[in-house]
């Protein structure tokens, strides 16, 4: 299907019927049914103008969406990261100066100018990538590896794992929030049966905030726990029978066969796990809500510690009305993920095998 | 043949981008001559968006229903909004959009320096001096939080002012006669009337000093010493007036003496309940609470026999001249700059301002200040009572005021201030002074920034 | 991915195997002692498997407790409801306007869903099926788009709309549920890059057939590649649909101020944010939220992690 065409040269017939449906009209053969090289290189145009209108045809919806719902979108953001912009008035161009707020660079006005919660939502975005991406990778490894064993029931196990992540964030949230509540919820009370347990105050207490989203995210791993029990049952049965001969005991299993094959699918949760935490927003938004003591004004609660990265911007965007600032930090949010994404990426040659199953 | 595909991708993302930056920030043109009085009569509905959740809800669309027998061309569409603290922003996102309503009603002024300065609600003047409707119609106090800068873009309906709720029976229990008047009273009071359990837990709390307490704010704090947020010329000045750390200083002490981790546990479990059937307060759980007027509304309502009292929210030792004098808030209602029909807009915000008996239905209804004299002296007022007393004339004090101070971008500086009090109790600040400097730097920084 | 009657990984194989020789296989019984380590082993796997589900179940079993509960039962410390108030799931629709944020839920959902199928497919055939230079780089840029913070492009594009479309058609898209669905026809990067990794695995022999009989591209979609991809796309439309249902983040910057339009997931952010709060309420509405999503799990679990797996597995 590949280069015939142009490999080839074009043998009139087949090149017609590579390119579509309309034969082209093709110029006079010679007695020999050849034709001269201008003919060919005509035909072989057009047959690769007609596909290539085929390809714009069929990429067109994307290329509009790309166009009008990403790339113009992009650009007017940048544009705006250099203005202050409150969307009732026209955007007013002040250069750097967002981005000097941002880090803390130079002064507005004579005072020293510095966003003052700005390195609390990197920090705090950072923290929920660090712990969450490699907790959930572990988790649902260990589930799944549990799951390949027994020979019946696995499904009715799947089912049950996999529910909850499809819960909506809003809604697990919500559920947490409750069942984590210091004195009333459950959580609580069965801990606080046991002597000699001090029961935290999970979302109230800015120390136990964060370790509380990460009891929430687990409760969401089914997904991924999914995705290991596919790639660990596509590990070749052969390869475990080749090193049982050898005498391995369980652990070279794993570490010799197992833990190769499944690079990929680690590779993936990993990126998608830092993607995703780059942008964490739901959880942390109704949590911060939650705790707040009603004012929802103040978002991150306690003392900041549930202000991520996305949920500061929200409050620069739509509640401070910055829009100019917001752009900067969505920049900036762009940036880091892009950089993250190089880095596994580079670094994911080194340990990563594409075995490419059989 | 990649090439087309480019050229096209940014000539149109350009042709976009030409228009999608020609289209920002479309100011209207200045408040219509008051001509546009809604002489026509001609059917319309006006679409009203407020705050009120069940039942505060059925009150107002109960009430409300007097506009429509005196003006039956005009039909009302009432949409409630649940979340009221996120009222303002999402009234001005919409505006901005062109997707406002015909009359805007708030909960609290704390936007409308913005609505005045970026010309988002309408400048009312014109047409209260064309209707003949003289300064003082409304209190002096409600002058202060419903224009700004000359711009009169609200009225205001009804209103809240503060003061202390206290239990009667428990501070019958602990032995004090008398509500607290000065700081050291209340933090002694406080500490006589807590009740904890034997684990060291907190079953009643004398008086609950976080800020995220219900009602309470640092401002309520400072305001016993008369604290002022901005200065003389406009800028920040929580380091330099000696209100802010005094207040803050006595609030870390009251935290302190119950234990940062006992409070907070108070708090989480019943922080929920504000506004509902397990009040802590309605429930005996909190001895005195800062609170708003429309608490003996609830308390009506929900826990009936309970024996409360009311009082001016305490003043400092040494300040006994600021004694009665607190926070006053109120409800506003304004015309968005999107509204089409502005004369029939006007009757509304009109009639739910001025009219004697929505107000009087409303207040009744509401268990709220009334904003008129006429409102406030009528004979069919229920709400008056001895409790409801303290807060009639905490409205009257001339030196009550409004807090956040209104600025042209909004409330939202006033976030700073909390989220340094959070650290503060929690005991991460080590040097109040530089931490309140900090603060004051903070804001106008962010007031900068977010200047137009 | 059913789970194979496959030997489990790690465990000793039994002797005996297939003889090179036509001989008749005996294999020699399995002692008692492997026997009964093997039940052991099995006994303890299914033991943490068991308590593991109880742990994920308990979260949903409280919401079902409590959504059964009085509202003053919900605050209290009480685990058990006394009595099971089963009204509050009726109470619920009375108190916020649940029937109309589900039509509006249920209405995002669906249309964009079809909107996303409509318009995958054929980009995803044009970087699978069809050669072309560039396509590699292209189909990266795709990708990429993957990558996008949704914050990076949300702001502008609410003012787009506001504004821009607003101007040019004179149609107000603020506070309805348009630009949170039409964006959806014009393509979707993940369903694309899962159709097209699909796509790939058809037979080159069945599309060139449809040629020999003189199709075009349409024809080889019609005939031979949709046909043959009906699981990849009902995974796609399913990942789609629950996503649009779970979508927190865009109906709050679109239809945030819009009582009308708005989706379940913002009206039961709300139902906190209410003054009178009610718990038992709350996680009934969130039940409630749930079900469409557990139903549709339950019926199409097979393809779901077909789907899933497709793209996990080969990264």
């Amino acid at each position: 299907m590949s280069e015939t065409e142009h490999a080839t040269g074009g043998a009139g017939p087949e090149a017609a019927m590579a390119a579509g449906p309309a034969m082209a009209a093709t110029p006079a053969a010679d007695l020999l049914g050849r034709r001269s090289p201008e003919d060919r290189r005509r035909a072989r145009r057009r047959a690769a103008l007609r596909k290539y209108g085929a390809v714009l045809l069929l990429l067109s919806p994307w290329i509009i969406g790309f166009v009008v719902f990403t790339l113009t979108p992009m650009i007017i953001s940048l544009y705006w990261s250099f203005t202050h912009y409150d969307m009732a008035s026209t955007p007013r161009w002040v250069g750097l100066d967002n981005y000097r707020f941002m880090f803390g660079i130079g002064e507005i006005h004579g005072i020293k100018a510095a966003d003052p919660y700005f390195w609390t939502a990197v920090k705090n975005t950072l923290w929920i990538i660090v712990f969450g991406v490699p907790l959930r990778v572990l988790f649902a490894m260990g589930t799944a590896m549990l799951l390949t064993r027994p020979k019946r029931g696995t499904n009715a196990y799947r089912t049950l794992f996999f529910m909850p992540s499809m819960a909506p964030k809003v809604a697990a949230a919500l559920v947490f929030v409750y069942l984590l509540n210091p004195t009333t919820g459950p959580v609580n009370q069965l801990l606080g049966m046991i002597p000699g347990i001090h029961t935290p105050l999970w979302f109230y207490d800015p120390a136990t905030s964060k370790p509380s989203l990460l009891v929430l995210g687990l409760w969401g791993v089914g997904d991924a726990i999914v995705i290991y029990l596919a790639g660990l049952l596509s590990v070749p049965r052969e390869l475990y029978e080749a090193i049982a001969i050898e005498g391995a005991n369980a652990w070279q299993r794993f570490r010799n066969v197992t833990l190769p094959l499944i690079t990929p699918v680690i590779f993936f949760t990993i990126v998608m796990g830092v993607i995703d935490g780059f942008q964490y927003f739901d959880q942390a938004y109704v949590a911060g809500n939650a705790v707040s003591g009603g004012q929802t004004t103040v978002l991150g609660s306690p003392q900041n510690s549930l202000l991520f990265y996305g949920l500061y911007l929200y409050e620069w965007a739509f509640r401070n009305f910055a829009m100019g600032y917001a752009s900067a930090m969505a920049w900036i949010l762009f940036g880091a993920t892009m950089t993250a994404t190089a880095v596994l990426l580079l670094t994911s040659r080194r340990w990563v095998h594409y075995g490419g199953g059989s | 043949m990649r090439r087309p595909l480019l050229v096209i991708a940014v000539v149109a993302a350009l042709g976009i981008l030409v228009l999608a930056a020609g289209c920002g920030g479309s100011t209207s043109s200045s408040s219509p001559t008051p001509a546009a009085s809604g002489t026509d009569k001609t059917p319309v509905t006006l679409t009203v968006w407020h705050p009120w959740t069940n039942p505060e809800k059925k009150v107002f669309e109960t009430a409300i229903q007097g506009f429509t027998q005196k003006y039956p061309w005009i039909k009302l569409k009432v949409v409630g909004f649940p979340d009221s603290s996120t009222f303002d922003q999402q009234l001005i996102k919409a505006i901005n959009a062109g997707n406002g309503p015909d009359v805007a009603i708030s909960f609290a002024p704390d936007y409308v320096g913005q609505y005045a300065a970026d010309g988002l609600l309408l400048d009312l003047q014109p047409y209260l001096t064309q209707d003949n409707i003289p300064a003082d119609e409304f209190a002096a106090a409600a002058r202060t939080y419903t224009s700004f800068k000359g711009k009169q873009v609200v009225l205001p309906v009804l209103a809240d002012s503060y003061g202390l709720y206290y239990n009667k029976d428990l501070m019958a229990k602990a032995g004090i006669t008398a509500p607290p008047k000065t700081m050291s009273e209340l933090m002694a009071d406080a500490k006589k009337l807590t009740v904890r359990n034997p684990d060291g837990s907190i079953k009643i709390a004398g008086f609950v000093p976080l800020e995220a307490w219900e009602e309470l704010d640092p401002t309520d704090l400072a305001r016993a010493w008369d604290g002022k947020y901005f200065d003389a010329q406009g800028q920040p000045q929580l380091s330099r007036d000696p209100a802010w750390a005094n207040a803050l200083t006595w609030q870390k002490q009251l935290v302190d003496w119950y234990g940062y981790d006992n409070i907070l546990k108070f708090f989480s479990t019943y922080t929920a309940s504000e506004f509902d059937a397990n009040n802590a307060f309605q429930n005996g759980k909190v001895a005195m609470v800062f609170d708003g007027e429309w608490r003996t509304a609830f308390v009506k309502r929900y826990t009936p026999k309970l024996n409360y009292g009311t009082a001016p929210f305490p003043a400092a030792d040494t300040m006994p001249q600021v004694y009665g004098v607190g926070r006053v808030s109120g409800t506003v209602a304004g015309i968005p700059r999107t509204a089409p029909h502005v004369g029939d807009s006007w009757l509304l915000v009109k009639y739910m301002a001025t009219d004697t008996d929505f107000l009087v239905t409303l207040a009744n209804g509401l268990g709220n200040v009334p904003t008129t004299k006429a409102a406030a002296t009528s004979p069919d007022l229920t709400i008056m009572s001895p409790q409801f007393k303290t807060f009639i004339d905490v409205w009257n004090n001339p030196q009550s005021s409004y807090s956040p101070p209104l600025t042209a971008s909004g409330a939202g500086y006033a976030t700073l201030l909390l989220q340094f009090d959070d650290k503060w109790v929690a005991g991460k600040v080590p040097d109040l002074h530089l931490g309140l400097q900090q603060v004051d730097q903070q804001i106008s920084n962010q007031l900068n920034l977010v200047a137009p | 991915m059913a789970t194979t009657a496959a030997s489990t990984p790690g465990a000793p194989r039994p002797a005996g195997s297939a003889p090179a020789t036509g001989r008749r296989i005996t294999r020699r019984p399995t002692p008692a002692r492997v026997r009964f380590r093997r039940l052991l082993v099995s006994v303890g796997n299914h033991s943490v498997l068991v308590g593991v589900s109880i742990i994920f179940m308990v979260p949903i079993v409280f919401m079902i407790l409590t959504a059964l509960m009085t509202d003053r039962q919900a605050l209290s410390t009480q685990l058990w409801p006394h009595p099971f108030v089963w009204s509050n799931f009726i109470t619920v629709f009375q108190s916020i306007d649940l029937a109309r944020y589900t039509w509006n839920t249920f209405v995002y959902a669906g249309l964009s869903t079809l909107g996303v199928v409509i318009s995958c497919v054929p980009v995803a055939y044009a970087f699978s099926r069809i050669t072309w230079r560039g396509r590699n780089l292209v189909f990266l840029l795709v990708l990429s788009t993957l990558m996008l913070p949704n914050q990076v492009v949300s702001v502008p594009l609410y003012v787009i709309w506001a504004r821009t479309f607003h101007d040019l058609t004179g149609i107000q898209f603020i506070g309805t549920l348009k630009p949170l669905i039409i964006p959806n026809w014009f393509g979707d990067a993940f369903s694309i890059f899962l159709l097209r990794q699909f796509f790939m695995t058809i037979p080159k022999e069945l599309c060139d057939s449809v040629r020999v009989d003189g199709g075009g591209h349409w024809q080889i979609l019609r005939r031979v590649v949709i046909p043959l991809s009906k699981p990849a796309i009902m995974a796609v439309a399913l990942f789609q649909f629950i996503y649009a249902w779970n979508d927190f983040y865009n109906p709050l910057v679109y239809v945030g101020e819009s009582p009308t339009a708005q989706t379940l997931s913002l009206a039961l952010s709300n139902f906190r944010g209410m003054h009178h709060v009610q718990w038992n309420l709350t996680m009934a509405a969130t039940l409630i939220f749930m079900i469409p999503v557990v139903v549709i799990f339950f019926l199409a679990q097979r393809v779901f992690i077909e789907g899933v797996t497709l793209t996990g597995v080969k990264g």
